[in-house]
């Protein structure tokens, strides 16, 4: 073995250990914030760019036009999906408060900017442009278009947060599926995509919302039933009901009520 | 030197304004084509810093991990082909 290589392991296994000393809290905690003091200019700058060049190029290309208000109203289309079953699911709980006489069901929430979201990233996190002085706690809800459940704050800086997806591989959730509020534990398959065990005689269907255990936030819609009727359980496949690589502002729930 | 502080520049810019997979190509490139190069697991640092969580994937390491791994493997390369 060459004393220049001997050196270069030496080295190496030294520099290792320095770093993943870093990576270890509190030191981590200092070294981000002097990270994002950097990052974050640079993503609002990539961000203003690249939204400039695209209304630029737009305007001298029709079909390029025809194409961003395509995308457009698809992104619309599935905000307002979205939104729609928010509403289904407000409706039927007033419904019922009106029954039980009357609970409050407000929350505040604090709307942010995505600055990095899925795909740049192997860890299946956004980075939100709010943090601490906005109110945002570590554990706080995650949603977008008022209700499509997305993830939960895990880390918080001054300005910023990172939000873990909820259907991070490996994730597990407690839920509802359907009208008959049928309980289950679902678990996340990655980007956006989620799957469920359920015995064979449960009372759920293509269509069926799958909301949190409140009923007030929508997790998606099963859009899938593998089921073998040998076998005592049947999986559910669902996704959020929006593109969630395509989600560029999002609601942090603040304080739930 | 200049091609190695111009590449290192790319590198590091790849971390905020690309996918991983950009950057992990850099990283394996610059690993190959430079001698010690040492950059890349300060890119792996600040990748971490960065995107990783405190609890996450291999504990919010992938950057250090991978880069490491990718320097070693680039260590033993050349000293077999050499």
């Amino acid at each position: 073995m060459s004393s220049m290589y001997r050196k270069n392991i030496i080295l190496l296994a030294v520099v290792v250990t320095f770093l993943f000393c870093l990576l270890f809290s509190p030191v981590r905690q200092t070294l981000s914030p002097i990270a994002y003091s950097f990052a974050v200019p640079l993503w609002k700058i990539s961000n203003s760019v690249s939204e400039k060049f695209n209304a630029i190029f737009v305007l001298f290309q029709e079909k390029n036009e025809l194409l961003a208000e395509n995308k457009f109203l698809l992104d619309e289309n599935a905000r307002a999906q979205a939104m729609i079953l928010d509403r289904n699911l407000l409706a039927e709980k007033v419904a019922k408060l009106e029954d039980a006489l009357g609970r409050s069901n407000n929350d505040n929430r604090v709307v942010a900017q995505v600055l990095v979201g899925q795909g740049y990233s192997p860890y299946d996190i956004l980075v939100i442009d709010a943090g601490i002085r906005n109110g945002v706690e570590v554990g706080n809800m995650v949603v977008y278009a008022g209700g499509g459940i997305i993830g939960e704050v895990i880390e918080i800086e001054n300005s910023i947060s990172k939000v873990k997806l909820f259907s991070t591989p490996g994730e597990k959730h407690s839920v509802f599926i359907g009208q008959n509020h049928f309980p289950a534990e679902i678990f996340g398959a990655g980007m956006g995509n989620f799957k469920a065990k359920v015995p064979q005689g449960a009372a759920v269907s293509v269509g069926d919302i799958v909301a949190s255990p409140r009923g007030d936030l929508v997790f998606g819609v099963v859009s899938l039933i593998k089921e073998n009727p040998v076998e005592p359980f049947k999986e559910l496949l669902f996704r959020v009901p929006f593109n969630i690589t395509e989600v560029r502002s999002v609601e942090v729930i603040t304080d739930k009520q | 030197m200049k091609k190695r502080i111009l590449f290192t520049t790319l590198l590091f810019l790849t971390i905020f304004f690309t996918p991983t997979w950009v950057g992990a190509l850099l990283v394996v490139v610059g690993a190959l084509a430079f001698r010690s190069y040492y950059e890349i697991l300060v890119a792996g640092l600040i990748f971490d810093l960065v995107y990783g969580v405190n609890g996450g994937i291999l504990g919010g390491s992938m950057g250090v991990i991978f880069t490491s791994l990718v320097f070693l493997i680039a260590l033993f390369a050349k000293k077999n082909v050499r």
